[in-house]
């Protein structure tokens, strides 16, 4: 299944340079693997990998849009919106993206997030895999 | 205008055209940096000969374009497919955890499913350095033809499929297409030509097998399927480069993965415009480095 990110005209505009495209970028889930691309970024993670998933947001301007690295916990985030997200966390953090930390975590601002928690496994109430 | 492929004139047309080809697939990387059309490569290097290990495995980068490699499955179109990632050149170490695991097994091993049966055959066995399998995949959205109907297409017109500015397949097939046991030529701008026998053919697939004096020892299989209501075109490889040269190219180098990457997307790219639908996503690109492989 694919997640399409959740755009907005002004971040669309200033996402186009860094090589983000609409039409292009997304979360592809299957059945054992999450890859998420943004532009010339992605990142490519077996499903078992990942403890749990939750929506989050809204979030502010300055924190959320483009490829973002949290000094605070050292997660990845590909923004394209603040209206919100989902935010998965791996039990293993994914080698580095972008800075010198790998990531515990990974944000990702898809329009169907509902949709991006049910692929993963993670709709219901406790969004926490036990393993 | 279609250039001309095959007899004295596309001799004469790849000599003269010889300087822009040699430019064209470095150019045409280049250009993804401003378009945007990155695809994504998941790399995963394994120093076992024989299994990759199960352990979980992460994979991710910054896309820089390039690629190939291959890994397959027995008969054509029945292939295990595996994962994937973005852009170009994830490295990491890695290990396989998705599909293929016999694949992966035939991979270290050297060996290719079904080898067709002829003299001049260049199995991976006859490669030098590590065994690479690759799987490149695009997802393809209302789509106008079948995947049976688009393979039918790249068994019959190749060159339509291929980025003909650098690599061309010679000679074009009759009008009944590639058939079991034809001989062709993957035609490149470079000291190494690509012969080739068309090992099998499916309605929903085709293999190629290497012959003696290509670049590389393996085989490559183009596959398409439905999934999810989507079409699948898939290609999948499994080889080691020809000799010690083209390894020191492929694996230090990297310019010659990063060309046969450019290559195959391309051919990706042009299934979804001559399917007459739309891809979903970027185009994928998995690729097993089996080091344990190694002569």
């Amino acid at each position: 299944m694919f997640f399409p990110y959740r755009f907005e005209t002004v971040t669309k505009c200033l996402l186009r340079p860094l090589g983000v495209r609409p039409d292009r970028d997304g979360v592809r889930v299957d059945a054992d693997r999450l890859v998420a691309t943004f532009g010339p970024l992605h990142v490519s993670v077996e499903r078992a990998n990942i403890t749990s998933a939750q929506a989050t947001g809204p979030y502010r301007f300055i924190t959320a849009i483009g490829p973002r690295l949290s000094f605070a916990d050292h997660g990845l985030t590909f923004g394209t919106t603040t209206r919100g997200g989902v935010c998965i966390v791996f039990d293993e953090a994914i080698r580095r993206v972008i800075g010198p930390w790998d990531h515990p975590g990974l944000s990702l601002t898809v329009e169907d997030r509902e949709g991006l928690l049910d692929a993963l496994g993670f709709s219901g109430p406790d969004r926490a895999k036990s393993s | 205008m279609n250039a001309p492929v095959s007899g004295p004139a596309g001799r004469v047309w790849r000599a003269l055209t010889l300087p822009m080809r040699v430019v064209a697939p470095i150019a045409s990387v280049i250009g993804r940096g401003f378009s945007g059309d990155f695809w994504v490569d998941t790399v995963r290097t394994t120093t076992a000969g024989v299994e990759p290990g199960p352990d979980v495995g992460s994979e991710s980068g910054v896309a820089e374009p390039g690629e190939p490699g291959a890994v397959g499955s027995g008969a054509v179109g029945s292939g295990a497919v595996g994962s994937d990632a973005v852009g170009p050149d994830a490295v990491d170490s890695d290990r396989s955890a998705s599909g293929g695991r016999a694949s992966a097994e035939r991979a270290s091993a050297g060996s290719a499913p079904e080898t067709h049966d002829h003299e001049e055959a260049q199995p991976p066995v006859e490669g030098s350095g590590p065994v690479n399998h690759r799987r490149y995949r695009v997802h393809i959205s209302d789509s106008q033809v079948r995947p049976a109907e688009l393979s039918d297409l790249f068994r019959r017109s190749p060159n339509r499929f291929s980025p003909t500015s650098f690599a061309t397949f010679d000679p074009d097939p009759g009008p009944d297409g590639l058939t079991a046991g034809d001989e062709i030529t993957v035609r490149l701008p470079g000291p190494w030509d690509g012969p080739v026998v068309v090992g099998a053919t499916e309605p929903t697939g085709l293999r190629f097998e290497t012959l003696q004096g290509h670049m590389e020892a393996g085989w490559i299989e183009f596959r398409t399927r439905n999934e999810d209501g989507l079409l699948v075109f898939e290609i999948e490889s499994v080889a080691r480069s020809g000799d010690a040269a083209f390894d020191a190219l492929y694996h230090p180098g990297k310019i010659a993965k990063l060309v046969q990457t450019e290559m195959w997307v391309r051919v990706l790219e042009s299934a979804v415009d001559i399917s007459g639908g739309r891809m979903q996503g970027r185009p994928m690109v998995e690729t097993d480095i089996h080091e344990g492989a190694r002569q």
